[in-house]
C-alpha cells in the first residue's frame, strides 16, 4: 500500500510541533539582569517564562528565560512580513489544537508542487546491518514507484558506531555509483563513526542532528581480551586510500578524513565569502583537530568548518534547510525494508548459536526430525537477513546450509543403520 | 576480522549481577565542635558552625578543618552524610572562613532552603485538597538509585506516558544518582554509562520537542551516566549542595594502542558533546569533565563565560586575564587527592555555584517553593500527589522488581535464590521417575530465570545472549526428559512382556 504522508511546512496543523523551529511570532530584544542582551524571536510565552530563538553563526538555538532573569523586553510588534512563512508563526495554543495535529495528516495525494523526499535509516553495525545489498534493495523499491511518487531527494539517516571494514567500499559504491546516479542524496548524521563515516562521506550534502557526531575512523583489530591494535602496513594504506576516495566523492578535502584516521592535526581559515582553506597543522584560524588527537566532529564544529550544511532535528527542519517550502514524505516502504532487515539480522545474531546448539542436541539424542526443524528455522532467518551469509558467525551462506544438510543426512543415515543393527 | 566499530556498552551478564543498595544521604551535620555559648541564656540552643574553604577554582567546600600546616589544610569535607578527609594546598585556596554559624549569610541559602523545604511540604499538604484550579501543576519525577538499573528506559517511558495522561504544566525531574549513594563499589564513573543515557534521553526529548512540554531538571547528585541526562533540557537547576560530574576520566582509557585509545576517546566525546549542544550548552565543558589532561579556565565577559583549554596558564596570565581555573591536568602535584563527593579538579565537576556562574544552572534551590518561584510560577503551584500520578509508583515498582530479580538470580556475586535451588537439584536420581522429576524441576527453574531476565532484558541481557544460552540449556533438558520417557516406556513394555 502506498502511503504518502503529506507534511507541509506551511500547514497550520503541523505548527503544533513547530513552535521550536518555525519563524516566531515576534522579534524581540531581551535585556537580562546579568547584563546580557539577547536578540531573537519569541516563539512561546507563558506565565513567568518565554522561549527565545537565538541565531548564532547561522545555528539557531532556543533559550528559556524566566521573568526573574529579565530586565526589559523590546518587542518589534510590526506585523510579520508578507512572507507566507509568517503564517506558520501564528501558532495556536496547545489546548486549541487537536491532540494529533502534529502527526502526519495520513494518506493524501501528493501535491504537484511539493518536493518528494524519502528517508532511509542506516543504523547499527556496518556489515551485518548496514549492508550494501540491502541499501540497493531499498533503492529498487524507490525505483519501482510511479514517477509522481518517486522521491526527488533521498535522505540517508546515519546512526552507526562503525563495523566491518570489508563493507565500507561496497557500501560507498552503492551510494556513489548507484543511489547518486538517480537521486539527489543527502546525508543526515546522528552518528557516523568509523566505518559508518566512510559511507557518509560519499554524500555531497551532509546535515547533522544537533547531537550528531562524525569521525573516529581508526581501523583496528583485537589482539586479545581488552587489547587492540591499530591497522598498519597495507591495510592502513588501503584504508587511507579509501578514505581519500570517499572524501573526494563527496567533494570534501581529504585532510579532514585523514585527521579522523590518523593523529593528523588540521586547521582551516574561513574567508568572508565562507570559502574554507584547509591546512595540515595548526596554522589556520580554526583548529579543527589538535595534535595527537583523532577527529570526531560534533554538529557545531562541522557547521563551522562547512562539512555540515546545517543542523536539523526534525524532518521539517531538514526539509526547510534543503530549500523545500512544501514537501511530502514518499517511499516509506524503502525504509520499512531496512527496519525489517535489521530486525532479521538481530534475530539471526541472537539465535544462530542457539539454533545450532539445539540442532546438535537433537542429533545427539537421535532426534533427526527435530534437528531439521531447527535448521529450517535458521534457514528462514538467513533468508530475511541476507548479510548473514557474509557476516554471520558461521556465515549463513548457501554453501554452509548445503554442507550442514549433507552432514545431517549422513548422521540420520548412520543413526538409522545403527537402529537397524540394534534390532 | 578488522573492526571499525566502537566498543559496545558493558553488557551486564547474569553472573555479574550485583545488588543495588542505595543508602540515603543523611541530614547535614554540624562540622565544627559545638561552642559553648557562655553569654547566652542556658536555654538558648547551641549555635552550629562549620568551616568554609573558598577555592580558587570557584568551588566552596564546607566541613571542618582537621589540621593545618604552612602549606596545606587538612579538611573534613562533608557532603550530605558523606565525610571525607581531604588535604588542600594553600595555593589552591582563596579564602578560609572559620566557625561560620549555620544561620550566617554564607550558608543562609541552605538554611533557608531547609526551612523552605518544610514549608513547601506543608503548603503542598494544604494545597492539594483545596484543588485550586488555577494552580500550575508540577509533575515531580525523582530519579534515584543505580543508573541503568534502577533508572532505565522502560520505566522512564512509562512515567512520561503518565505525564501525557496527567498533562501537567511542568515536569520536574530531580536526580540523585551516583556511586557514592551505593554501599558498594560500583563503576558509576564508567564513561560508557553515557550510552545507557542515550537510550533514556529520547523520551524527554520527545516530550519537549514533539509535545511542547516544559521539562526541568533539578540536580542533587548526577554522577556517571546520570550527569548527561539534564543536558537534554535548556532548564537545569541545582540544589545548594548539588553537583554533576564524575563521569570517568577518558584519559585512563587503555586498550594497548595509543591511536585506538584516541579513536575510542574521540568518538565517546563526540557522543557526549552532542548532549551538551542539544540543550544549548558549551561542548567544551564535557571535554573538561571527561579528560583530565585538559587545563580549563573560564572568565566572564558581559556575563558570558569564555573558555580557554589550550595549555596551562602562568599565574600572571591568570591574574591579568581574569581567568579562573576549572580543571587542571591531573599530573604530578596537580593529581587529585580525592574525588569523593565530586571533589577534585583533574576533571571538571559542576557544583551548584559554578554551574550557576557558567550558565549551566539557572538557579540554586533546595525547596520546591523556591524552584517554583524561579520557574516563574510564583507560589500558586501544586505538586501532583502520588494518588494523581503513577510515576513514583512506576519507578518504585521497577526498583523493587529489579532488586527482587537480582536476589533471585545473583546477589553480590553469590548465586541468588533460584540459582541456589537449581544447584541443589541432584543430577540423576534413584529411579527414572525421580530423574524426570529432577530434570523437570531444573527446566522449570531455568524457565523462571529466563522469564525474569526477559522482563528486564534492557538491564540484564541487552544482547539476548544470556537468554539464548538458557534456551539451549532448556532444550537439552527437554531432550533428556524425552529420552527418560522413552526409556521408561521401553521398561514398561519390557515388564509387560515379562
Amino acid at each position: 500500500m502506498k502511503r504518502l504522508v503529506r507534511n507541509m511546512a506551511m500547514c497550520l496543523v503541523a505548527a503544533l510541533v513547530a513552535w521550536a523551529m518555525v519563524p516566531a511570532a515576534s522579534a524581540a530584544t531581551v535585556r537580562l539582569k546579568d547584563g546580557r542582551v539577547l536578540e531573537g524571536r519569541i516563539t512561546k510565552e507563558g506565565e513567568g517564562f518565554l522561549f527565545l530563538m537565538i541565531s548564532v553563526g547561522g545555528l539557531e538555538h532556543q533559550e528559556i528565560i524566566t521573568s526573574e532573569q529579565i530586565k526589559s523586553i523590546d518587542r518589534d510588534d510590526s506585523p510579520p512580513a508578507a512572507d507566507p512563512k509568517a503564517e506558520a508563526a501564528i501558532i495556536p495554543s496547545r489546548e486549541t489544537l487537536p491532540k494529533d495535529a502534529a502527526k502526519p495528516a495520513g494518506e493524501k495525494a501528493v501535491s504537484p508542487g511539493a518536493t518528494r523526499i524519502a528517508f532511509i535509516s542506516l543504523e547499527e553495525e556496518v556489515g551485518p546491518y548496514m549492508f550494501a545489498d540491502a541499501l540497493l534493495h531499498s533503492k529498487d523499491i524507490l525505483d519501482k514507484l510511479p514517477e509522481d511518487e518517486r522521491p526527488q531527494i533521498v535522505v540517508l539517516k546515519f546512526n552507526s558506531g562503525g563495523g566491518a571494514g570489508s563493507e565500507m567500499h561496497p557500501f560507498s559504491d552503492a551510494i556513489h555509483l548507484k543511489l547518486k546516479a538517480d537521486y539527489r542524496v543527502v546525508g543526515w548524521i546522528e552518528s557516523a563513526i568509523s566505518a559508518a563515516s566512510f559511507t557518509a562521506w560519499n554524500c555531497e550534502e551532509l546535515y547533522f542532528r544537533s547531537h550528531g557526531n562524525f569521525g573516529g575512523n581508526v581501523g583496528f583489530y583485537m589482539t586479545g581480551p581488552g587489547q587492540a591494535k591499530a591497522v598498519e602496513g597495507d591495510t592502513l594504506e588501503w584504508s587511507l586510500q579509501l578514505g581519500e576516495m570517499v572524501a573526494k566523492r563527496g567533494g570534501y578535502n581529504p585532510l579532514i578524513m585523514r585527521a579522523m584516521q590518523t593523529l593528523t592535526p588540521i586547521s582551516c581559515d574561513i574567508d568572508e565569502d565562507g570559502l574554507v582553506t584547509w591546512y595540515e597543522g595548526t596554522s589556520g584560524d580554526l583548529v579543527v583537530n589538535p595534535p595527537d588527537r583523532i577527529l570526531t566532529l560534533n554538529s557545531e564544529l562541522a557547521l563551522k568548518c562547512k562539512v555540515s550544511k546545517g543542523t536539523a532535528d526534525t524532518k521539517d527542519q531538514l526539509a526547510k534547510l534543503l530549500g523545500c517550502k512544501e514537501w511530502v514524505e514518499v517511499g516509506q516502504e524503502a525504509d520499512e525494508y531496512q527496519i525489517a532487515f535489521r530486525e532479521a539480522v538481530h534475530e539471526a545474531e541472537a539465535r544462530t548459536d542457539e539454533l545450532i546448539s539445539k540442532m546438535n542436541i537433537a542429533i545427539q539424542f537421535g532426534q533427526a526430525p527435530r534437528a531439521r526443524t531447527f535448521l529450517e528455522e535458521l534457514r528462514s532467518i538467513a533468508r530475511r537477513a541476507p548479510s548473514m551469509a557474509k557476516y554471520g558467525n558461521p556465515p549463513l551462506s548457501k554453501e554452509w546450509f548445503e554442507e550442514v544438510e549433507k552432514q545431517l543426512r549422513k548422521i540420520i543415515d548412520d543413526q538409522e543403520k545403527m537402529k537397524r543393527r540394534e534390532r | 576480522m578488522k573492526s571499525w566499530m566502537k566498543f559496545a556498552a558493558l553488557s551486564m551478564l547474569v553472573a555479574g549481577l550485583t545488588v543495588p543498595a542505595s543508602i540515603g544521604l543523611g541530614a547535614e551535620e554540624t562540622n565544627a565542635p559545638a561552642k559553648k555559648a557562655d553569654a547566652a541564656p542556658a536555654s538558648a540552643p547551641e549555635k552550629k558552625t562549620r568551616d568554609i574553604l573558598i577555592l580558587k577554582s570557584g568551588k566552596t567546600v564546607e566541613g571542618k578543618i582537621l589540621e593545618e600546616t604552612a602549606t596545606t589544610v587538612k579538611f573534613e569535607v562533608r557532603l550530605g552524610g558523606i565525610k571525607a578527609p581531604t588535604t588542600y594546598e594553600k595555593t589552591d585556596i582563596l579564602e578560609v572562613k572559620r566557625g561560620v554559624a549555620d544561620d550566617s549569610p554564607e550558608i543562609a541559602t541552605k538554611a533557608t532552603s531547609t526551612s523552605g523545604s518544610s514549608r513547601a511540604k506543608e503548603k503542598e499538604k494544604d494545597r492539594a485538597p483545596t484543588g485550586d484550579e488555577n494552580a500550575k501543576k508540577i509533575y515531580l519525577v525523582e530519579l534515584k538509585g543505580k543508573w541503568g538499573q534502577d533508572v532505565s528506559e522502560t520505566p522512564l517511558a512509562k512515567v512520561m506516558e503518565d505525564v501525557e495522561r496527567v498533562n501537567p504544566d511542568i515536569v520536574v525531574v530531580k536526580i540523585k544518582s551516583g556511586s557514592q549513594l551505593q554501599d558498594e563499589e560500583i563503576a558509576e564513573d564508567d564513561f560508557d554509562n553515557l550510552f545507557r543515557t542515550e537510550k533514556m534521553a529520547p523520551v524527554f526529548e520527545k516530550a519537549m520537542i514533539e509535545k511542547g512540554r516544559r521539562v526541568v531538571f533539578w540536580v542533587d547528585i548526577a554522577q556517571g551516566g546520570a550527569a548527561f541526562l539534564p543536558f537534554v533540557s535548556p532548564e537545569i537547576y541545582f540544589t545548594s549542595e548539588g553537583w554533576l560530574g564524575g563521569i570517568g576520566d577518558l584519559g585512563d582509557f587503555n586498550i594497548g594502542d595509543h591511536m585506538v585509545n584516541e579513536k575510542q576517546i574521540s568518538l565517546r566525546l563526540g557522543h557526549a558533546e552532542g548532549f551538551f549542544i542539544k540543550g544549548g550548552y558549551a561542548p567544551e565543558l564535557v571535554r573538561a569533565m571527561s579528560r583530565a589532561d585538559y587545563w580549563m579556565y573560564v572568565r566572564f565577559s558581559g556575563g558570558k563565560p569564555e573558555y580557554y583549554m589550550d595549555r596551562e596558564l602562568t599565574q600572571a596570565e591568570v591574574t591579568d586575564g581574569g581567568w579562573t581555573m576549572l580543571s587542571d591536568d591531573g599530573k604530578g602535584p596537580h593529581k587529585d587527592k580525592t574525588r569523593v563527593g565530586g571533589l577534585g579538579d583533574d576533571t571538571l565537576t559542576l557544583h551548584s555555584e559554578m554551574a550557576l556562574r557558567l550558565g549551566v544552572s539557572k538557579g540554586t534551590t533546595d525547596s520546591m517553593d523556591e524552584l517554583a518561584d524561579k520557574l516563574g510560577i510564583g507560589t500558586n503551584y501544586l505538586v501532583l500527589k502520588d494518588k494523581e500520578t503513577r510515576g513514583p509508583q512506576i519507578l518504585k515498582d521497577w526498583r523493587d522488581d529489579i532488586a527482587d530479580a537480582v536476589s533471585k538470580i545473583n546477589t553480590r556475586g553469590r548465586p541468588g535464590k533460584l540459582v541456589r535451588e537449581l544447584h541443589e537439584i541432584p543430577e540423576g536420581g534413584s529411579s527414572i521417575d525421580e530423574v524426570k522429576k529432577n530434570l523437570g524441576r531444573r527446566m522449570s527453574l531455568l524457565k523462571q530465570i529466563r522469564g525474569i531476565i526477559a522482563s528486564y532484558a534492557e538491564v540484564f541481557d541487552p544482547s539476548g545472549a544470556s537468554r539464548a544460552r538458557l534456551d539451549v540449556q532448556i532444550e537439552e533438558l527437554k531432550q533428556k526428559i524425552a529420552q527418560a520417557t522413552r526409556l521408561e516406556q521401553q521398561q514398561q513394555q519390557s515388564n509387560g512382556r515379562k
